[in-house]
């Protein structure tokens, strides 16, 4: 009896010794390691990538799945497809490279695409969320010639952004073995179903998941600048609490890789790490424009607001003036953006205040944007210097995203947080032009811009570069001249990595594909 | 236990009524009893659970379908999640599904809420047992210390610091101190870690560790020093004084025996409130156990995943309870709640 509290205390000695000696040498995952550590805001909702919700499903699903073309930072590269030709906005031929294979070595064939391709296409059970945004609103028809080398996409109505598309990892290509087991595939257990560099390894459900890189994989993304360095034999992502708690990480050495915004950028900023800045979602002021709402044909109260806004003092509140502000609801780095600074509303609060004065403004707002919802309070506090009273609402983002995502949601003015995943203009103009809501569509505000629309559609129509963003640049005009949105950011972040650790973000889109370890 | 103790000095209460009365062991009585109250417990956590997690603001369906979703997308969500059956119908699921022990799969990430807990129990379930161990291991010698050295009004002094101290560090809640301690160490002494890592588990689990262990030190080391004071003004302390002893085997073949209802009871109570502790701590050093997984649960309206871990933690605490009334019902029968047989 008398000896185990004498062992339990030599036992607990022995562990704290262990433990403090550990934390004298962390091991920083160095040049003899190549597993590296970073982290993702939450766990993969699944890793089918069909069935892709959210941006930590995208990072997974670019991995573990090869698409037909990637993005870099001119345009669109060649990736599992060696070259592709548009007939017309609703004809496009794609010839596959003819030595990639899946994580199982079946070749991946264009029959093997086609197959992937029909089954994304598919959304008869409406949970291939991101479908329509690839293949437009039309049905495709997809077709292989193996002989040829070649797959061919059909579109009963015009889409001019399908290539674009092709680049999201939610249209990576699923080898057969994937295809048979939706189920396995869904859970990640179908190690054949992966046509990308790495497999899925060992998964602690919502606290850690490993990807390990597939040996003799060599279907690398033709960039145009080449990747230098080895990539990372096993990338681990453990699941972040929040980005000061990365920081931290980040400093000690516990992760290689981190993702950080406003002032946790300032945190690191004299250590020696890489960085590479990303915009992760569009931010801009939004009103719901059906009838019965505060703003609904009241241009004269949407560009009120829009004058109450002193942009750089948002920005200091919104991003501790991290963030970069947009003239239009994309930033100029988007294809066919706008960036026409006239179009934006001067700052002008007297005149916002003639107008606003004793307006009922309902306001709901996400925490996610900025820094806990920031944002909305700065445009809470403008408004009601401006004799508006203003009713806030800031939730967590379901909650947000419940009450504004349904027609008869209880809004006036909402920030919009657009995370576009393919980084194609049309997709975001859809949200506020397109069909709305309540008849089936992504229009959220029910913003009803008859030219506007026709501008979106028409852009959408034609294959020819110049027709298309023409359109696009007249549909954002007509936007932005009626206040039916207010630009004013994105939610930035800079993925920081250690010294010897390399990560690209190609045309704007971080990539952890590029991973590289420097020798 | 020959040793004189102060449970042996307590005179018995008179015979009569309860189980020895009808002449069956206290035991049956008290494990028919336990096994009701847990049973009880259990449905009361179920059907709580269920109906609290329905009213969290928001949407699952929404959440699940994604920011891109349209209407009919987030319906067909809902249609997946079981969530546009009737509340009775999903309240009949769920419960038919934990007689078959599933407790359902996640809304927000692939898995079944089993592997989500499983993943997860050993975190929580290290961090406060550990805490626990280093509270007994450091309270009950420090409590016995100052008892033994304030005895009869020796050292007032001492008594005061101890009890002001003690009063102070003990009213900082858990939260406060994992902050203070990650501000003392990582930060200004560059020791340790601020946040759980996988690349030093063991040494990235201190400072939750210290941070629950901390304040239920100074409670428990109170509660000795009181009752340290009280058993070594007992008859037979004075007797085992007389036959000069050393200071070790005095105390701790005598007195030591004497502290562990109280000991044990504060134990039970500790070890519970840690669990509940835990999701503070856990979530302060991101450490991936229970606690931190309830929060997530919640902002992603992850419904079985909260209902899940509510309900492995009610049984925990529960069993914890259990577990100590049932040590104590061995060293002490009285307090099984009937009549010695």
């Amino acid at each position: 009896m008398n000896t185990r509290p004498a062992t339990l205390l030599a036992g607990l000695a022995v562990v704290a010794c262990s433990a403090l000696t550990a934390c004298g040498a962390p091991d920083t995952g160095g040049s003899a390691s190549t597993t590296l550590y970073t982290e993702s805001t939450a766990a993969p909702t699944s890793f089918d990538p069909a069935r892709a919700r959210a941006g930590d499903d995208f990072v997974v699903d670019s991995l573990l799945y090869d698409t037909l073309v990637a993005r870099d930072d001119d345009g669109l590269v060649p990736a599992l497809a060696t070259e592709w030709t548009e007939d017309s906005a609703s004809s496009y031929t794609f010839t596959i490279r003819d030595d990639a294979t899946c994580a199982d070595g079946t070749a991946i064939t264009p029959t093997v695409v086609a197959d992937s391709l029909k089954y994304f296409a598919n959304n008869d059970a409406g949970d291939h969320v991101f479908s329509p945004l690839v293949f437009g609103p039309g049905k495709p028809t997809i077709t292989a010639d193996d002989a040829a080398g070649t797959v061919s996409i059909e579109l009963s109505e015009p889409y001019a952004v399908l290539p674009a598309g092709l680049a999201i990892p939610q249209s990576g290509i699923i080898c057969p073995a994937g295809l048979k087991d939706p189920e396995g595939l869904a859970n990640g257990t179908v190690e054949g179903a992966f046509s990308g560099p790495y497999a899925l390894g060992e998964t602690k459900p919502g606290v850690s998941y490993t990807y390990e890189l597939r040996k003799g994989y060599d279907a690398w993304p033709e960039f145009a600048e080449p990747l230098t360095g080895k990539p990372a034999s096993k990338l681990v992502f453990s699941i972040a609490t929040d980005q000061a708690t990365a920081a931290n990480k980040l400093l000690s050495g516990d992760l290689q890789i981190a993702n950080l915004g406003g002032e946790n950028i300032d945190r690191v900023s004299k250590g020696d790490f890489n960085r590479v800045k990303t915009i992760i979602a569009n931010v801009y002021v939004m009103f719901n424009e059906r009838p019965g709402h505060f703003f609904a044909d009241n241009a004269e109260a949407r560009q009120a607001v829009a004058r109450a806004i002193d942009r750089d003092a948002y920005n200091n509140v919104f991003s501790a003036g991290k963030a970069d502000l947009f003239n239009s609801i994309v930033p100029s780095s988007y294809a066919c953006a706008l960036d026409d600074e006239s179009l934006i509303e001067p700052h002008d609060p007297a005149a916002a205040a003639s107008v606003l004065k004793g307006a009922k403004i309902k306001m709901v707002a996400s925490t996610a944007f900025g820094d806990s919802g920031k944002g909305a309070e700065y445009l809470q506090a403008v408004l009601t210097d401006a004799g508006a009273k203003v009713d806030l609402q800031k939730v967590d983002n379901a909650t947000w995203a419940t009450e504004t995502q349904k027609p008869n949601g209880d809004w006036d003015i909402t920030f919009m947080g657009d995370i576009n995943a393919g980084r194609i203009i049309s997709a975001s103009l859809d949200r506020v032009l397109g069909t709305p809501l309540e008849k089936g569509g992504r229009n959220i505000p029910g913003v009803d811009n008859a030219p506007a629309a026709e501008a979106l559609k028409q852009g959408l129509q034609t294959a020819d570069v110049d027709a298309q963003c023409e359109a696009f640049e007249t549909a954002q005009r007509l936007l932005l001249e009626r206040d039916d949105v207010v630009p004013l950011s994105g939610v930035t972040w800079e993925t920081t990595s250690a010294s010897n650790v390399t990560v690209r973000a190609p045309g704007g889109n971080l990539n952890y594909r590029t991973v590289r370890i420097e020798d | 236990m020959s040793t004189p103790s102060v449970t042996d000095s307590v005179t018995p209460t008179p015979a009569g009524g309860g189980a020895a009365r009808r002449g069956r062991s206290p035991w049956a009585e008290f494990a028919v009893k336990r096994a009701l109250g847990l049973l009880g417990t259990m449905v009361v956590l179920v059907l709580l659970t269920f109906f609290i997690v329905r009213l969290i603001p928001g949407d699952p369906a929404v959440q699940v379908a994604g920011s891109d979703a349209t209407a009919a997308q987030v319906e067909a969500a809902r249609h997946q999640l079981g969530l546009d059956k009737p509340l009775w119908q999903q309240l009949g699921d769920y419960v038919g599904g934990l007689l078959r022990g599933d407790l359902g799969d996640s809304f927000s990430m692939r898995g079944s809420v089993r592997d989500v807990v499983l993943s997860r129990l050993w975190f929580t379930g290290t961090i406060a047992f550990v805490a626990m161990a280093v509270v007994l291991l450091l309270a009950v010698p420090l409590g016995m210390a100052v008892g033994i050295l304030t005895r009869g009004g020796r050292r007032r002094w001492l008594d005061r610091v101890f009890t002001v101290l003690t009063g102070l560090v003990a009213a900082v809640p858990s939260y406060v101190m994992a902050t203070l301690l990650i501000l003392l160490f990582p930060v200004t002494l560059a020791l340790l870690f601020p946040a759980y890592s996988e690349l030093n588990p063991t040494a990235s689990l201190v400072l939750p560790v210290l941070s629950l262990a901390v304040g239920p030190i100074m409670i428990m080391a109170r509660v000795v020093r009181r009752e340290i004071a009280v058993v070594l003004e007992q008859d037979f302390m004075r007797t085992a004084r007389g036959w000069r002893l050393g200071t070790l085997r005095l105390y701790g073949k005598y007195a030591f025996p004497s502290l562990m209802t109280s000991t044990l009871t504060l134990s039970g109570l500790i070890l519970t409130a840690m669990l509940g502790s835990a999701i503070v701590v856990e979530t302060v050093f991101s450490v991936p156990g229970l606690g931190l997984g309830l929060v997530r649960a919640i902002l992603a309206k992850d419904y079985p995943v909260i209902q899940g871990i509510v309900l492995i933690l009610g049984i925990i605490a529960a069993l914890l309870t259990l577990a100590i009334d049932t040590i104590l019902g061995i060293i002490d029968p009285r307090t099984l709640g009937g009549r010695h047989a």
